[in-house]
């Protein structure tokens, strides 16, 4: 379903061009969820964002489920129209609640600008089911999000990514913002949908807890770099390869007090 | 009035003015103690009055807060009492402050050093140029920064998370503070970070005896790092109890707490969700409201 080949991504920096992620590879199936771990500024956001097409990419090559490779011989007109079908089947659930919802939309039309840029019909019928399948009922559907508590905009964010009915859920620290009462009930769905939809699932986070709640196999970034390519049941059994990777699993593993 | 005790707190209230000219109550009776040397952890969701249970100690309310209480005594002095300027000398020298993120908590447009020898300046008035410059260098070598002398010229942006906490910590400790409340020290940096910085601000208090208090939303993290546990609930405390025995609270609140972070080795098919029980609104420490 995504076939990340010897991906480098750059930004431009004072002294030159700045290499945020180098030669990373990964592939995940149809119907798999995947987690990338790694501390901040590892790059793991970085190349999530360009799964989704948000960021450009250096060098290597992201394939997505039915996008053609760009190098096929096929008109401009089709490939725009791939284009089109990729960016919608792959949706992306951002980390702040407070952030990633425009404040001055009801739930209703956030959830309806979508429908209008995918030209998808039954508008109202859909907001209805999406809301459903997130846990919320009829009765949210006209609030601001001011009006709804921090779980409640992650499953509207949530419905905002589904409701164009995306194969691939791009997912970056989506309860890191949360109270952890709160991020249970949001795990509970992502892998709720994930059973039920068949969803494909790419998680970035930097909690091996949450990580290994939602996926069964693991990249390990550091530096830009995939260090070490694990699954969650090696990590449960405290395998681990590279020296990184152990010391994230030795911290998940809680603080140990050095003083009496 | 317990001499032994650093502080303490019984039936504190803070509310903020709320729409139609009505209180909306914040902290609605909570009673604590703190021993010198002593680590109390103060755990509770967003919204639980955590941390304005430990700015209440401080004396660091927003204006807008209203505070009463039965007692709040530190070190046997009634803060509720106690002249504004006495309390706010007393902030500087024997209390202080951790919160969330550095980036918003250090001055961004005065260096490292200069903020940290204005902190040294108001502990030892009348301290040479030259000496605190020295006792800025000691302070950030004693939170295990390497390249003190670099820090000390930078700016805040200019250091990362981990960084920045450490010197907010090399701040507060390094004189050796008999209270220090730390709110969320950790929360905002990365899981190995934040056990570096969680192991310097555990040799720090332990080196100088410090009560703390040590707001988090991280039950099991305030279990490994205190001695004690306050457990707080819509403004008041549910349950108290020793670090060590967290696993076998009894309030169904802590006990719904607990299960509801997911465990890396084991986790359940699904995560048990809080069913919340309007009795724990009313319900206080031992039963009665």
């Amino acid at each position: 379903m995504i076939d990340v080949q010897e991906v480098s991504i750059e930004f431009p920096g004072r002294e030159g061009p700045v290499r945020a992620v180098r030669g990373a590879s990964f592939q995940v199936a149809a119907g798999e969820a995947y987690g990338l771990v790694g501390e901040s500024g590892s790059g793991k956001t970085t190349l999530l964002r360009a799964i989704g097409g948000m960021t450009p990419v250096a060098a290597g090559r992201i394939a997505l489920g039915a996008q053609p490779d760009p190098s096929s011989k096929n008109s401009p007109a089709l490939r725009l129209a791939a284009q089109k079908r990729a960016s919608r089947e792959t949706q992306m659930v951002f980390q702040d609640p407070y952030a990633s919802l425009h404040p001055g939309f009801t739930v209703d039309r956030t959830l309806r600008e979508p429908l209008v840029i995918n030209g998808m019909d039954r508008h109202d019928e859909r907001i209805a089911e999406t809301l459903r399948s997130v846990g919320l009922g009829p009765a949210f559907r006209f609030r601001y999000p001011h009006q709804l508590s921090g779980g409640q905009r992650q499953r509207v964010a949530i419905a905002r990514a589904l409701i164009v009915e995306p194969r691939v859920l791009l997912l970056d620290e989506p309860t890191s913002a949360l109270d952890v009462s709160v991020q249970a009930e949001i795990l509970n769905l992502l892998r709720g949908l994930h059973r039920e939809h068949g969803l494909t699932l790419v998680l970035v986070s930097h909690n091996l807890a949450v990580v290994g709640f939602l996926c069964t196999r693991i990249a390990v970034m550091r530096q830009g770099e995939i260090v070490e390519h694990t699954t969650t049941d090696a990590i449960r059994l405290g395998h681990a390869e590279h020296e990184y990777t152990r010391r994230l699993l030795q911290a998940a593993q809680g603080y140990r007090r050095r003083s009496a | 009035m317990n001499a032994s005790l650093l502080c303490e707190i019984d039936q504190l209230h803070v509310a903020f003015p709320g729409p139609d000219r009505q209180w909306a109550p914040a902290v609605r009776g909570v009673s604590l103690t703190l021993a010198p040397g002593e680590r109390l952890g103060l755990v509770g969701e967003s919204g639980s009055g955590k941390s304005l249970t430990g700015r209440a100690l401080l004396g660091q309310l927003p204006p807008a807060a209203r505070i009463s209480a039965r007692t709040l005594r530190y070190a046997g002095r009634d803060l509720l009492a106690m002249p504004a300027a006495e309390r706010r000398r007393l902030c500087g020298q024997e209390m202080g402050m951790i919160l969330q993120d550095p980036k918003y908590s250090l001055n961004p447009v005065m260096t490292v050093g200069r903020q940290m020898r204005e902190a040294w300046a108001l502990r030892n008035p009348g301290m040479k140029r030259r000496d605190m410059d020295e006792q800025v260098l000691a302070s950030l070598d004693a939170v295990h920064i390497r390249d003190s002398r670099r820090v000390a010229a930078s700016y805040p942006h200019e250091l990362s998370g981990g960084m920045g906490q450490r010197v907010m910590i090399a701040m507060m400790a390094a004189n050796g503070p008999r209270l220090l409340v730390a709110d969320e020290p950790t929360s905002a940096l990365d899981v190995l970070v934040a056990m570096q910085v969680l192991d310097v601000l555990d040799d720090m208090v332990a080196r100088h005896n410090t009560g703390l208090i040590f707001i988090s939303h991280d039950l099991s993290l305030v279990g490994a790092f205190c001695d004690r546990v306050a457990v707080m609930y819509a403004g008041r405390v549910v349950e108290t109890c020793a670090a060590g025995e967290l696993r076998q609270a009894q309030h169904p609140y802590t006990r719904a707490l607990l299960a509801a972070s997911p465990a890396l080795a084991d986790p359940p098919e699904r995560l048990p969700v809080i069913e919340r029980d309007p009795s724990w609104l009313q319900a206080t420490e031992g039963g009665a409201p």
